[in-house]
């Protein structure tokens, strides 16, 4: 399923969502500096609009509030804000994929690479360019026991970043492959994925879409194979 | 009309709402009273507009005020005006409100067709607008910008519903929402 939530920033400040959408994009926002930006920008003319209709309310309100106020302890402040982790929240997250990849990513970068700056420096470039690029689609989808695969495509760039996490391990003489399908071709073998056990996979980033329309999983002998040895256990449709 | 942002005169010399609001989540009933003053018309008029019924709209605004006092530690100067804090907590509550009861009704009385009321809406607030500056600005939107945003800013419809009454598709109607919403911020400047 391919979900793009940055155009609901003009209805959800218009409080226009319903509610399954407005959580969603709740959870997206703090992944998300463009849309962060854009909904503070909208919400000055929506200020405007409630400031357009103002009102005086009838004089008894004053004491009612003043008296309730009175009465009503205040809430602590709020101590600093964890970051909102994408697991347990069902389908929610699933808006936030583009984002979703961008932390998967920070998160290896950080446990991977303290040594070699330079190499995640590249790989980071590497894959903002394709969730940058102006035709860059993203499609996640979620197996039975509920690991998520995300992929953000661009055809422009021939090219798309594949992201897993929660897979289940595999015996080392195994491995999870990618393939590009294309109805009118064999499947071309888009790279192989080893997800570790306590975090996210790496990003794969595969070249050469062709004339694929979908990227497939199986699992493989380890190291992969030339081609698949089953049918897909998870489809997901690219740009 | 007077500004009612304008009026009120803080205890202690302030005068920015924000600051003000520091002071409330200290506790300073005070403080809280020239919030009262200022913001109680802005939220109890959105109520209004959106909810249509003043024992409604009474109890919108009360519950909202009660509530900026109650969370006045969780406003983040930094993070939005704190004018924009109070009405889009107002907004979202009275937007609630009308679409629970909405749906009460929808359960009562089972009918398939719902009778929109949007020319209606779009009427008034087409005249009754106290800020000319608005209702100038609102005019220089397409019909489909100005009805999407009216029907679903002071009617409290979601987007697809503004998309079926309008007879327009959800994509067209969330890209009018934005642009017209982009618009009006163009033409009404960044500060109120």
């Amino acid at each position: 399923m391919t979900h793009d939530p940055h155009d609901l920033a003009g209805p959800y400040v218009l409080d226009a969502l319903g509610d399954t959408e407005r959580r969603r994009f709740e959870h997206h926002l703090p992944r998300c500096a463009a849309c962060a930006d854009e909904t503070a920008g909208l919400r000055e003319t929506t200020t405007r609009l409630a400031l357009a209709v103002a009102h005086p309310p009838p004089p008894e309100l004053r004491a009612r509030v003043m008296t309730e106020i009175a009465r009503t302890r205040q809430s602590p402040p709020p101590l600093r804000r964890r970051l909102p982790s994408p697991r347990g929240r069902g389908g929610n997250w699933l808006a936030a994929a583009a984002c979703l990849v961008l932390a998967v990513v920070g998160a290896i970068t950080a446990a991977h690479f303290h040594g070699d700056a330079e190499h995640a420096q590249d790989l980071n470039r590497r894959i903002a360019a394709v969730m940058t690029a102006p035709d860059a689609q993203t499609s996640t989808a979620q197996t039975r026991d509920g690991a998520t695969v995300t992929i953000v495509s661009s055809r422009s760039l021939d090219k798309a970043v594949i992201t897993s996490s929660r897979l289940k391990r595999l015996p080392t003489a195994k491995t999870y492959q990618m393939w590009f399908l294309a109805t009118s071709a064999a499947p071309r073998s888009a790279g192989i994925m080893r997800p570790p056990a306590d975090r996210p996979s790496w990003p794969i980033i595969a070249t050469g879409l062709g004339n694929a329309q979908q990227i497939g999983m199986t699992i493989e002998p380890a190291g992969g194979s030339p081609q698949p040895s089953s049918a897909p256990f998870l489809t997901l449709p690219l740009a | 009309m007077t500004d009612p942002l304008s009026g009120g005169a803080a205890p202690s010399g302030v005068s920015d709402l924000g600051a003000l609001l520091v002071l409330v989540a200290r506790g300073d009933q005070d403080a809280f009273e020239v919030v009262y003053q200022r913001l109680s018309g802005p939220v109890y008029g959105l109520a209004l507009r959106v909810v249509r019924d003043p024992a409604q709209a009474e109890e919108i605004a009360q519950e909202v005020l009660v509530e900026l006092w109650r969370k006045a530690s969780h406003y983040r100067p930094g993070k939005g005006a704190a004018t924009a804090w109070a009405l889009t907590m107002a907004h979202r509550r009275a937007v609630d409100r009308v679409r629970s009861t909405q749906a009460d009704r929808d359960r009562e009385e089972r009918t398939a067709a719902p009778s929109p009321d949007y020319d209606e809406v779009a009427e008034e607030v087409g005249t009754r607008l106290e800020h000319q500056q608005v209702r100038r600005c609102m005019r220089g939107l397409t019909q489909t910008q100005r009805e999407s945003i009216t029907l679903a800013y002071y009617g409290g419809y979601t987007y697809r519903e503004v998309s079926e009454l309008l007879g327009v598709g959800l994509a067209a109607v969330k890209t009018r929402m934005r642009d017209g919403l982009i618009r009006l911020r163009d033409c009404l400047g960044a500060q109120p």
